[in-house]
């Protein structure tokens, strides 16, 4: 379980204090075992911000994260990654494109674990391990195994992260915009495979994206941000009959006229 | 006949390039580590290297046991690697200006010492133990035969070289073969993938930074050993002799994996200085060198770019596939921003 407790953060621009960017103002979360949370929101709403301070990239000003009761607030990235499983926008950030995707799945494997300096880091039992797991994929990616990253296309690149991000058990997957740089086609394919992975681990999930279709469609809740709040939250059946009109005529409503032409 | 003529060249074309080549290669080994696997132009060798070979002939003229002198060296490079990368890591310098540092820190340190002996940190072989000289020792005892005594002192150097440079390369695939080890390339090709995955990106690179000074340290005081000798200007172009060495291994060898990259870095340091030995019969009074090795490093990367076309392979660092990427990313961004502004707008309108 993730709580989020009235967190606030603010960017320094330059000296003058009037330039400050207060981008988090107290926002306040819950996610239960089991939630799946598309976070939509406009340009500039906070969203990729309060998913940087869950990640540890950003440290908030004020309040507390916790998960599971463990104050993460502080915590470098590293630490924290023990807990957390993240895809990135960029789909050559998740994966290193010059190691193997065996060499790359193995790194995953061992996240938040102590790294031996005398244990070898590829074995031939893990590397049956990692053909069966990525057989049901049906990418055709169990016979890849030692191909470098860097020959994959971006949606199996993104695939491939995916399944790295909770190869060992995460508490949170943290979805940030995965599958805004595919192509339509690749994209379906990859938002189809993240909607079957979080169903069958009920991992609990946030998922940032721009894409309403998409924030309707998957999940079993939909939260809106604006202005650094969060000022829609909606679950279960009434998230469930939510058309993406609905959505636009709340984006509408929220948006002075001055954001839209300007 | 043998004459002594014959001998003599045989040594300048066969011997002595080979001896360079084996004792730099470690250095070479080191410059790898923070040059492709941490992606870090570290300068900091053109200061270590004379440090340490005027601290080793300080050391070999005071009677200093010359295993413990390799070692003290070793230590001592693995320092200043360290304070490079503590540099970068608490005052957030950028790791070449880290690298610059140390140089000019252990330089200076070169120059103190220098001082100190009054320009004259050097020793006779003949007299103090190094660990050439020792195995020469060891190989000829008991033997009277002149010309296998001659050979032995040439053997000496080559035998230590080898040995030396291949327990650093085994040591070196192993370690990198390890969970840490794996997580140390890891960091230095994806920070941000590596930190997500658990993986301390400050602690590796500190460990890598420590390895990379202390095989430079170790090859420095193989190399003033050698010499008899250490002058602060020993470092002098080192950085170029390492990265040409590294380059023309990579042409030759290829990296399509971490063991041929490993390969690549000892194949090219010892043919490099062949190709030296063939440029300096072009510069019989030897102040041409600098240029040579500066216009031979140009060469070295131009063949190396001009490969890479004719392989049609995607660039090693994949900045190509980065880059496409980044534009399709801007184009997708931008639809998407757009197609929401037009829904809105649609929406406001109709309002």
């Amino acid at each position: 379980m993730l709580t989020i407790e009235h967190i606030h953060k603010t960017f320094r621009i330059d000296d003058n204090p009037e330039n400050d960017k207060h981008v988090l103002k107290g926002v306040d979360l819950v996610l239960k075992e089991g939630d799946f949370v598309s976070l939509i929101g406009s340009n500039g709403s906070g969203k990729t911000t309060l998913l940087n301070c869950i990640a540890g990239v950003h440290v908030p000003d004020e309040g507390k994260i916790l998960l599971n009761e463990r104050d993460i607030t502080r915590l470098p990235i590293h630490k924290r990654a023990a807990y957390i499983g993240r895809v990135f926008q960029d789909p050559m950030m998740g994966t290193i494109a010059d190691i193997s995707l065996f060499e790359n799945l193995s790194i995953a494997s061992r996240r938040g674990k102590k790294q031996s300096p005398i244990r070898w880091a590829l074995t031939k039992d893990a590397k049956e391990q990692f053909r069966e797991l990525l057989k049901p994929l049906g990418l055709g990616l169990e016979d890849r195994l030692d191909s470098p990253m860097g020959a994959f296309s971006g949606g199996q690149r993104q695939s491939v992260t995916l399944l790295m991000a909770t190869l060992s058990r995460p508490e949170i997957l943290l979805l940030d915009e995965h599958t805004a740089a595919l192509d339509p086609t690749t994209a379906r394919k990859v938002m189809e495979l993240t909607d079957r992975i979080v169903k069958e681990s009920k991992i609990p999930t946030l998922m940032v994206t721009h894409n309403m279709k998409d924030a309707i469609k998957y999940g079993n809740r939909l939260i809106m941000m604006n202005q650094g709040q969060i000022v829609y939250d909606v679950s279960g059946e009434e998230k469930a009959a939510l058309h993406s009109k609905d959505l636009v005529e709340r984006f509408a409503s929220l948006l002075p006229d001055s954001a839209l032409l300007g | 006949m043998i004459t002594l003529d014959a001998i003599s060249t045989f040594r300048t074309f066969m011997i002595n390039p080979l001896v360079n080549g084996l004792i730099l290669g470690i250095m070479v080994l080191g410059v790898f580590l923070s040059f492709r696997v941490l992606n870090i132009a570290d300068l900091s060798v053109e200061g270590i290297l004379p440090m340490v070979t005027m601290l080793t002939a300080v050391l070999i003229g005071a009677n200093i046991n010359p295993w413990l002198t390799l070692l003290i060296c070793m230590a001592l490079g693995a320092i200043c690697g360290i304070l490079n990368a503590l540099l970068t890591i608490y005052l957030k310098t950028p790791p070449l200006l880290s690298g610059i540092i140390v140089m000019a820190l252990t330089f200076g340190i070169a120059i103190m010492i220098n001082s100190l002996k009054a320009g004259q940190a050097s020793f006779d072989p003949n007299a103090h133990l190094t660990v050439f000289n020792w195995l020469r020792r060891a190989m000829s005892a008991g033997s009277t035969d002149r010309v296998w005594n001659f050979y032995a002192s040439y053997l000496s150097y080559i035998l230590i070289g080898l040995l030396l440079l291949a327990v650093v390369w085994f040591a070196l695939y192993f370690f990198f073969g390890t969970e840490l080890g794996m997580s140390i390339r890891a960091a230095g090709k994806n920070a941000a993938m590596s930190k997500a995955n658990g993986i301390s990106v400050n602690a590796m690179s500190i460990i890598a930074l420590a390895l990379s000074g202390g095989l430079v340290g170790l090859s420095a005081s193989l190399y003033g050993q050698h010499n008899g000798m250490g002058l602060p200007t020993d470092g002098q172009g080192m950085i170029v002799i390492a990265l040409s060495s590294l380059f023309l291994g990579e042409i030759i060898i290829g990296t399509r994996t971490f063991k041929r990259s490993l390969i690549a870095a000892f194949v090219g340091s010892l043919l490099y200085w062949y190709v030296i030995q063939a440029l300096m019969l072009l510069d019989d009074k030897g102040y041409m060198l600098s240029i040579y090795k500066a216009l031979l490093l140009i060469v070295i990367i131009a063949l190396q770019l001009l490969l890479s076309f004719f392989k049609k392979r995607k660039p090693r660092d994949g900045t190509k596939a980065k880059t496409q990427n980044k534009g399709t990313m801007d184009s997708v961004l931008k639809e998407t921003t757009m197609s929401i502004s037009r829904h809105c707008l649609g929406e406001r309108t109709v309002c």
